[in-house]
């Protein structure tokens, strides 16, 4: 059922917004070259931002720091019983968006989709954002001044989202 | 804040791939990266154009409307001078409901031109709150059903794909509301 209606809603939400724009006697193609237009303009616009993220991920991830953190905090994590194959992706998750992805993608690989730590990957990344890229695009895009309280209520949303899939997954499974 | 980040990023891991040896990786990833970048921006850019464009219909169609209803009192909670019916109140709507389907690439445009037409009305040189507000809650995941990771979860053979939809949702719910509730505390008005 729900298969069904997830390969259904793309093709009926444009139906329906054509539809709508017909019935108001909008000029619909000329609304759509419009928007087309505007976002090529934002894309290009965020382009300088979207390369120095990157630059600045891709060799943050290379360097190893995070494989070395997560390798000092197995330890105290087990004793606190958090599932050390999800510290990776905890840490990863409000950096890299497709980092995120390669490493719940291993870890389904590894215990299987249906397994505890499987579920809770899939939970952690579906209810998640890459809260710093996201935080650097918008600012960025406005070029002002932000409060640094931003970057620590996302960290602190990303928390909550990582500890709640935990504990749900650990609850479904008594 | 981005130039704190970026340079402490950078600097700390090439200091520690140095150290560790792995600076021949780095070394790949400074040659590699522009190229990944250019493959990764050509990917979003059509889907940003076209969405954006089937978005820009239904934000001039009122097709919204009963969707605006529905989110007005959470509107008016997290944007209460934004003004109904103004530009940056459609482009937020608009932000909200192509966050909820997935089109996270159309919703980053529309969340960007909120910015822009917010920044009109903002002669200071921070962030106002209802900025901020917008950022804090586009850092939460709000979308309504996790495509990607179904689709990934059947690939692997998950005997019930849909499985993570109602734990996605309740993790969704609670950490927006903990966003929104620290946001509201703790970012203060710019006067």
């Amino acid at each position: 059922m729900i298969n069904y209606i997830t390969t259904l809603a793309i093709p009926a939400i444009i139906i329906t917004i054509i539809t709508a724009g017909i019935i108001n006697k909008n000029n619909i193609f000329e609304l759509f070259s419009q928007g087309v237009k505007e976002a090529l303009k934002t894309s290009i616009q965020i382009f300088p931002t979207l390369l120095g993220i990157f630059f600045m991920i891709n060799i943050f991830m290379k360097s190893g720091i995070i494989e070395d953190i997560c390798k000092l905090l197995e330890g105290p994590f087990e004793k606190i019983k958090f599932p050390k194959e999800i510290l990776p992706l905890a840490i990863f998750r409000p950096i890299s968006g497709s980092g995120a992805m390669g490493i719940m993608k291993n870890i389904i690989e590894e215990n299987g989709p249906d397994s505890y730590i499987g579920k809770i990957a899939a939970t952690i990344v579906g209810s998640t954002e890459t809260t710093i890229y996201t935080i650097i695009l918008y600012t960025n895009s406005v070029k002002m001044r932000v409060d640094k309280k931003i970057l620590y209520i996302g960290l602190t949303a990303d928390l909550v989202a990582i500890l709640i899939s935990i504990i749900i997954w650990k609850i479904k499974n008594f | 804040m981005i130039n704190f980040i970026w340079s402490f990023f950078i600097i700390i891991s090439i200091l520690y791939a140095i150290l560790t040896g792995r600076i021949n990786d780095i070394n790949i990833e400074v040659i590699k990266t522009p190229e990944k970048t250019i493959e990764f921006f050509i990917l979003i850019l059509g889907t940003m154009c076209l969405w954006n464009g089937i978005m820009k219909i239904a934000i001039e169609s009122k097709i919204l409307n009963i969707f605006e209803k529905i989110l007005e009192p959470f509107i008016k909670i997290i944007f209460p001078k934004v003004k109904k019916e103004s530009k940056v109140y459609k482009n937020i709507v608009g932000n909200i409901f192509a966050n909820l389907l997935g089109l996270g690439n159309a919703a980053t445009i529309l969340g960007l031109k909120s910015m822009e037409e917010m920044k009109k009305d903002n002669p200071k040189k921070e962030l106002n709150k209802e900025m901020s507000m917008l950022i804090i809650i586009n850092t939460a995941s709000l979308q309504l059903i996790p495509t990607t990771i179904i689709a990934l979860r059947e690939s692997y053979g998950s005997s019930n794909p849909n499985e993570i939809i109602v734990p996605v949702w309740i993790v969704t719910i609670i950490t927006m509301l903990v966003a929104i509730i620290l946001g509201k505390l703790f970012i203060k008005e710019n006067k």
